[in-house]
C-alpha cells in the first residue's frame, strides 16, 4: 500500500509558467560536458573529413616529413623563405581536404599569442635598431626595478623583423601539427610515434588515456542527466556548487575504482609491466615519397634562405 | 589427478574496508565442466572468479590451480605464471574495463604478446579469432565506437586469442539483447565441445540453464550452500528463495 501523500500533487501545466534563468554554474557545467562531448565526437570522426591521399600515409612517413619540414621552418630566417613555406603549407591543408573555416581559428590563434609573447622583443629595450615608432618617453634617468630604461622606449625595425619570424615559425609550425593531427586517427598517430622511438609505455599511457577520456566523459554526462532529471525549478548557485564538487569526487572514485579494474583485467591476460607491441607493417611508397618529398622541400627552403640572406 | 583444475579448499576473503566476501568456500573443477557460480548481488561470485583467476587471494584456506597453490609468488614465477595466463583467461562484467587498448586489434593481440609468440602467430591469432566471432569489421575501431553487445564480443576475443582450456566469466549476459545473449550461449556450447572449461557467475538463471551442468550456489551470508546438477538447483524452488535468486511469489506459483 502506497502512502496517503503519493501521487498527491497536480499535473503540470506549462501555461503562465516564468521564464527561469539556469544559474551559472549549471550553465558552466552543461556547456563545458556538451564541448567536450563535441570536441571528443570531433576527434573521433573527423579524420575523416581529409583527403584520403594524405590521411592514408603511414603515420610513421607522416610524423617523420612533419618532423623534417618543422625541423627547416625553425632554421629559415629570411621573412620570404618563411612566407613561401607558409603559402606551401596552406596549399598542402587545401588540398588534404581540410577547410579554411577548420583553419581558421589557427591562423587568428597562433599568431595573436605568439605575438603578446614576443612582443617585448621589437623594444629598444631587448631589441636595438632604428627606431620607428615612440612608445613613451621616461627621461634619462627612469628605472625599472633593477633596470636603467633608455631615454626613448620605441619599436625598432630590427625588433618588429624578430617578431614577425617569430609569428611566422610559430605558425607555420602549428599548422604542420595541427595537419598531421587533424589528418590522422589518434591510435594511427600514438603507434606511430611508439614506432619511432617514443617509449612504449609512454604510448601506452597515451593510448589509454584517449579510450578512457570518451569514458569518464559518458559517466560525468550521465551523472548530469540523473541530476537534471531529479532537479525541480530553480536552484541556487551555492547548491550547485556544492553539486559539482561531489560530482567531481564521484567521478575520481570511480575513475580510481576503474583503473583498479583495468589493472586487473591486464594482469590477468598475462600483464607483468612489460610493454609489448605488434609488429610493425613496412612503410609503403606513399609513405616514402612523402617523407622524401618534405625532406627536399625541407632543403630547398634552408638553400633558398641562405642564399637570399 | 590430470583433469582437476581448480580446488578450493575452506577459502574465507574479506576485502580491506572489512566487507566479507566468501565465508568457507570449498569445490573443485574438473577438465571440460560447465559449472555456474550461483547467488544474489553481493554474494560473492565475482570475488570467487578473482580469486580463481589468481587476481586476489584467500585470506584463509587454499586455491589451488593446475596442482600448484595461487599465490603472489606463484604467480610471479615465470614458467607457472605465463602457463597460468596463457590457460586461464577471464571475462569481466564490466567491457570497459576489460577493453583498455585504443583499437579493437590492438585488444586482441595484447594477450598473445604477452606470452611473447611470435609477430606471425600474433597476427594470426588475431585474424583467426576475427573471423571465428564474425567480428572483422571492428578490427580498427575503437572500442567506445563499439555497441553493448560487440564489446562484449570483442572482449571476450580479446581472451581466445590467448587460446585458454578455461574461462572464468563474470556476468556475462548483463546487458545484452536476447539476439547477442542467444550467440552467446550458443557459442560457449562450442567452445565447451572443443574442450574448454567454462565457470560462470551469474544470476540469469535462464542462461545459466542454457550454458551449464553443474552449479555452486553461494548463499547470501557468502558460504555456499549447495554444489549439485544445475538442473536439480534450478528445481528447487526454495533454495533459490532461500538464496535470493527468486522470489517468494514465483515459488509459491511454482507450487
Amino acid at each position: 500500500m502506497l502512502p496517503e501523500w503519493y501521487g498527491n500533487c497536480e499535473p503540470p501545466c506549462g501555461a503562465d509558467m516564468p521564464r527561469v534563468r539556469l544559474g551559472r554554474p549549471r550553465q558552466l557545467v552543461r556547456r563545458a560536458l556538451a564541448s567536450l562531448g563535441e570536441a571528443l565526437a570531433r576527434e573521433m570522426n573527423g579524420v575523416g573529413a581529409s583527403a584520403p591521399w594524405f590521411s592514408r600515409l603511414d603515420a610513421r612517413a607522416k610524423v617523420a616529413g612533419t618532423a623534417a619540414l618543422i625541423a627547416a621552418v625553425s632554421l629559415l630566417h629570411a621573412p620570404a623563405a618563411l612566407g613561401v613555406a607558409f603559402v606551401g603549407l596552406v596549399a598542402l591543408s587545401l588540398s588534404c581536404g581540410l577547410s579554411w573555416r577548420r583553419m581558421m581559428p589557427l591562423w587568428v590563434g597562433v599568431p595573436l599569442f605568439s605575438l603578446i609573447i614576443i612582443l617585448p622583443a621589437t623594444l629598444n629595450v631587448v631589441t636595438d635598431g632604428r627606431a620607428i615608432f615612440t612608445l613613451w618617453q621616461p627621461g634619462t634617468a627612469a628605472r625599472l626595478g633593477p633596470w636603467r630604461l633608455p631615454p626613448i622606449v620605441a619599436v625598432t625595425a630590427p625588433g618588429l623583423v624578430v617578431a614577425g619570424r617569430f609569428v611566422l615559425r610559430a605558425t607555420d609550425c602549428a599548422l604542420l601539427t595541427w595537419l598531421v593531427i587533424a589528418t590522422t586517427e589518434r591510435s594511427a598517430l600514438v603507434s606511430g610515434l611508439r614506432r619511432l622511438g617514443m617509449p612504449r609505455t609512454f604510448g601506452m599511457v597515451l593510448a589509454m588515456m584517449q579510450r578512457y577520456l570518451a569514458v569518464l566523459l559518458r559517466a560525468a554526462q550521465e551523472t548530469h542527466l540523473a541530476k537534471l532529471s531529479r532537479s525541480m525549478g530553480e536552484s541556487t548557485a551555492r547548491s550547485e556548487r556544492r553539486w559539482l564538487a561531489a560530482g567531481m569526487g564521484s567521478l575520481f572514485r570511480r575513475s580510481q575504482r576503474l583503473a583498479e579494474d583495468v589493472h586487473q583485467a591486464m594482469r590477468s591476460r598475462g600483464f607483468t609491466g612489460e610493454v609489448r607491441t605488434r609488429a610493425s607493417e613496412p612503410v609503403g611508397p606513399a609513405g616514402w615519397l612523402w617523407v622524401t618529398s618534405a625532406i627536399a622541400f625541407s632543403v630547398g627552403l634552408i638553400v633558398a634562405d641562405h642564399l637570399t640572406r | 589427478m590430470r583433469d582437476l583444475i581448480f580446488e578450493v579448499a575452506h577459502v574465507f576473503f574479506t576485502y580491506p574496508g572489512g566487507s566479507v566476501a566468501l565465508c568457507d568456500v570449498s569445490f573443485s573443477v574438473r577438465a571440460g565442466e560447465r559449472i555456474a557460480i550461483l547467488g544474489a548481488n553481493g554474494s560473492g561470485k565475482s570475488t570467487l572468479l578473482h580469486l580463481l583467476d589468481g587476481l586476489h587471494f584467500a585470506d584463509c584456506g587454499s586455491v589451488r590451480a593446475f596442482g600448484v597453490t595461487l599465490s603472489e609468488e606463484s604467480l610471479e614465477t615465470p614458467p607457472f605464471s605465463r602457463e597460468f595466463r596463457r590457460n586461464v583467461s577471464f571475462l569481466f562484467q564490466n567491457s570497459d574495463a576489460q577493453l583498455f587498448c585504443a583499437r579493437v586489434d590492438e585488444e586482441l593481440a595484447f594477450g598473445p604478446l604477452q606470452l611473447r609468440l611470435s609477430d606471425a602467430d600474433v597476427e594470426r591469432r588475431v585474424t583467426d579469432v576475427l573471423a571465428l566471432l564474425r567480428i572483422e569489421h571492428l578490427c580498427e575501431r575503437p572500442p567506445q565506437m563499439l555497441s553493448a553487445g560487440e564489446q562484449k564480443k570483442v572482449a571476450l576475443a580479446s581472451l581466445l586469442t590467448c587460446g585458454p582450456r578455461v574461462l572464468l566469466l563474470d556476468e556475462p549476459s548483463a546487458g545484452l539483447d536476447p539476439r547477442t545473449r542467444e550467440w552467446l550461449a550458443e557459442f560457449l556450447d562450442l567452445l565447451h565441445r572443443n574442450g574448454v572449461t567454462l565457470v560462470i557467475a551469474s544470476h540469469d538463471l535462464d542462461f545459466v540453464a542454457q550454458t551449464t551442468d553443474r552449479a555452486i550456489v553461494l548463499a547470501e551470508d557468502h558460504s555456499a550452500v549447495r554444489d549439485c546438477a544445475t538442473a536439480e538447483a534450478l528445481a528447487d524452488a526454495e533454495l533459490l528463495a532461500s538464496v535470493n535468486l527468486i522470489s517468494a511469489a514465483r515459488v509459491a506459483a511454482r507450487r
